[in-house]
């Protein structure tokens, strides 16, 4: 019988307060709510309000919450009528405590209750933290994992409780609530529990929005932009690392070419790309073969090029990066490249205008464009189309300019197995089409210009043009804040 | 049966109809990508927003007047979750919710005089003062401006629509020269910098073509021809201030165009420029036409 009223009390106060007060007044929105599983599993997620516990149950339909328990401290929950009894009864709790003594095993219950079917819902930090900070993951629910094999964790993180009912706070304000669901994930039960803990805090962080920018608050400046393009690739290298080690000395710098740098007071090193998704690989592979853009140009893969451009684009956000130095990028490279194949129809300024529009995204299928995109350029349709990559538009462009002659025999001596169509006839073509590309690309944006001629192999003087170029580009004023949007360079 | 239609005033079906012409022009210019990507999300908008203005003209004020304040409500709420505060600011945002049954109760009650003389004061002097109170934390004139304008725009402005509504046919007129006015800009274009010629051709459509709606539409909301035309130009001025007050606040919150198109700062790009075109066209009818 008491069972029975608790039902319908739960269910009642789900359905006539929780709910109405999270979705009427709050405006919660769930994403991907359908991840959740149908059976027992164990949901995880940061924890700053007490409006979480009320936020993750409605995650569940009404008719399963019976089978749904919030974790509750029982020393806080258990500290007053009122709290025991909206924790325990009219929110399903489970109370444990926070620290185990008297030799049992405070899991034990939440153990129990899983493998009874039932869903949980855990707060593994221990408490309500500081605002917006997820603290370390108690070990907790590494355990529970590894006394029961095969269970559905599922990270959840819930962004704006904590600006709603802080902790400290008494009265909540109507503020948006965001919770996001991530994938249900079996963690390795042979793993130390510590382990497992500081996956699934990896895996709810994952989760997390980029935080909103608070007052008082200084706004993260977007990092400057070099990029250095031409047809001597060996010259074109030794600059792009010139550039990365001018600009190091200043401010932290990324460089991403052929060789990932990172720069700083400290010199420059090696760093580690990010594999991309293999199976997402794959298929882009597939799709630049039967396009035949695999290979963009003088060897450099199509692929590299894309996931090099998708890495520029990701550091517009890179907290702490203020120079990011490209060797080459596929906002120039394909657009030249689609000119020079052309033989002599070349592009004109519209057409190339509006290539460089697809790339940064700022038009997507302009009036006849798509067939010329299509015909001329399919990397870049292919970009455009699927949405890959938009690389960023730099503040300083290094054009190197080499002779063709010497750059298609050197090419020829090495025995370069791509080189067989790299005639000193299209290396011609392709350096008049950057040329070309870097003048459109200018047009009516703040984009300083340095024209490198390279005679021998000699660099030095080079070398020291680009230190100056760089030392200009570092006391010049930050053109503003970044935004959390694409940098598209363009109104 | 068959006299509904004609129970339905002419202004309603013109809203009607200016909605459906905007619905046909994001199908047709979406596929264009860029900026044409938002209009879709903007018909959606005004598929709601027309019905809305022609159900607070037509239904009693209790009803009317509760409406407007549930979309006050949630208005400010997503504006303030858009534009965070600080977490000490919350009595301040409370107080912004607070204010919207205040700012209404005026226009409920039928006098203008009152609205004008004690709201404006009254919003302008609290919100400070709640503000200053207190411990000094750094932020206080940044939390201050995005108060004042949540304050402004959406228990002001907004209440704007509910003096409106005392009168038949005043909020749909008022519908239709918003959208007249913002469908060129949305089309064409509001704002690119460094290119005045180009920026001016949108917001310069928009007046055009609000001015000879209202010339054609006046009557039909109860408005003289020459009035009406008048307060479709000053309302389209309104629209294209409302546009570059948008697109600063969004990029100061550092909001890109994909979150214009989607999630809550969408309603705002959308709402803005409506909700500031209200006072100018209450205050114009009020005391010019």
């Amino acid at each position: 019988m008491r069972r029975a009223f608790q039902r319908i009390a739960l269910w009642l106060f789900h359905a006539v307060v929780v709910r109405p007060v999270l979705y009427g007044l709050i405006g919660a929105r769930i994403r991907r709510r359908g991840l959740i599983p149908e059976g027992p599993c164990l949901v995880v997620a940061n924890h700053n309000s007490h409006l979480d516990a009320a936020a993750l149950m409605s995650l569940f339909s009404l008719r399963r919450l019976p089978q749904v328990h919030p974790v509750a401290a029982s020393d806080y929950f258990s500290s007053s009528w009122l709290k025991r009894t909206m924790a325990m009864g009219l929110m399903n709790g489970i109370p444990i405590a926070r620290k185990s003594g008297g030799g049992k095993d405070p899991l034990a219950p939440l153990i129990e209750a899983i493998g009874a079917g039932c869903s949980l819902i855990l707060f593994p930090e221990g408490s309500r933290g500081e605002a917006g900070v997820v603290a370390p993951f108690r070990s907790g629910v590494g355990v529970i994992v590894r006394a029961l094999p095969g269970l559905l964790v599922v990270p959840v993180y819930l962004s704006g409780p904590e600006r709603i009912w802080p902790r400290g706070h008494r009265v909540p304000v109507p503020l948006a609530l965001d919770v996001h669901v991530g994938r249900p994930r079996v963690y390795d039960a042979s793993a130390e529990a510590r382990q497992i803990a500081e996956r699934v805090r990896d895996d709810v962080l994952a989760l997390a929005p980029p935080p909103p920018p608070m007052p008082g608050v200084d706004k993260p400046l977007r990092p400057r932009r070099v990029i250095v393009c031409g047809i001597d690739e060996i010259a074109r290298h030794r600059i792009y690392r010139t550039a990365v080690q001018a600009l190091g000395t200043v401010g932290e710098t990324r460089g991403i070419g052929k060789s990932s740098l990172i720069a700083d007071s400290r010199g420059v090193r090696e760093a580690t790309s990010p594999q991309p998704r293999p199976l997402a690989r794959a298929a882009l592979a597939l799709a630049a073969r039967l396009l035949g853009v695999e290979r963009a140009w003088r060897g450099e893969r199509f692929l590299a090029l894309v996931e090099r451009a998708r890495m520029a684009e990701a550091l517009e956000r890179a907290a702490g990066t203020r120079f990011v130095v490209e060797e080459g990028s596929a906002l120039i490279d394909l657009p030249a490249r689609a000119e020079a194949r052309s033989r002599g129809l070349g592009l004109d300024d519209r057409e190339v205008a509006q290539l460089l529009q697809q790339l940064i995204g700022v038009k997507r299928t302009g009036r006849g464009i798509g067939s010329v995109a299509f015909q001329r350029a399919p990397g870049i349709w292919l970009i455009h189309l699927l949405d890959l990559a938009r690389p960023p538009v730099p503040d300083l462009l290094i054009l190197v300019h080499a002779s063709p002659g010497r750059v298609a025999s050197r090419e020829l001596t090495a025995g370069d197995p791509n080189a067989h169509d790299e005639s000193e006839e299209f290396l011609a073509r392709l350096a008049k089409a950057y040329a070309h590309v870097v003048s459109v690309l200018r047009r009516g944006r703040r984009i300083e210009r340095l024209d490198l001629v390279i005679e021998g192999d000699d660099l030095r003087d080079a070398e020291f043009e680009v230190q100056a170029a760089c030392c200009r580009l570092s006391e010049s004023p930050n053109p503003g804040p970044q935004s959390t949007g694409r940098n598209t360079g363009l109104e | 049966m068959d006299s509904w239609p004609a129970a339905i005033p002419w202004i309603d079906w013109a809203l009607i109809t200016a909605v459906a012409i905007v619905g046909l022009s994001a199908m047709v210019l979406q596929r264009r990508g860029g900026r044409f990507r938002a209009l879709p999300g903007w018909f959606r908008f005004w598929l709601q927003f027309g019905p809305l203005l022609i159900l607070l003209s037509w239904a009693h004020r209790w009803i009317s007047f509760a409406l407007l304040a549930v979309l006050m409500l949630v208005a400010l709420r997503t504006y303030f979750s858009v534009a965070p505060l600080r977490p000490r600011d919350g009595r301040a945002i409370l107080a912004a919710y607070l204010a919207v049954p205040f700012a209404l109760l005026p226009g409920f009650v039928g006098s203008t005089e009152t609205f004008l003389a004690t709201v404006p004061i009254v919003l302008v002097l609290l919100f400070p003062a709640l503000l200053s109170v207190g411990r000094y934390e750094p932020g206080l004139l940044d939390s201050l401006g995005r108060v004042l304008l949540g304050v402004l725009l959406f228990d002001f402005c907004a209440a704007h629509l509910g003096l409106l509504s005392r009168r038949e046919g005043l909020l749909e007129l008022f519908g239709l020269l918003v959208l007249a006015a913002e469908l060129p800009q949305r089309a064409i274009g509001r704002r690119r910098n460094d290119r005045w010629v180009a920026s001016a051709i949108g917001p310069a459509c928009g007046v055009l073509l609000a001015t000879v709606t209202g010339f054609i539409a006046g009557p039909w909301g109860g408005m003289v021809e020459e009035d009406s035309a008048r307060a479709g130009f000053l309302v389209a001025i309104a629209v294209t201030l409302g546009g570059w007050i948008v697109d600063a606040v969004l990029r100061d919150l550092g909001l890109g165009s994909a979150e214009v198109r989607v999630g809550r700062a969408a309603v705002l790009d959308r709402a803005i420029p409506a909700v500031v075109a209200a006072p100018v066209f209450f205050h114009y009818w009020n005391h010019f036409a």
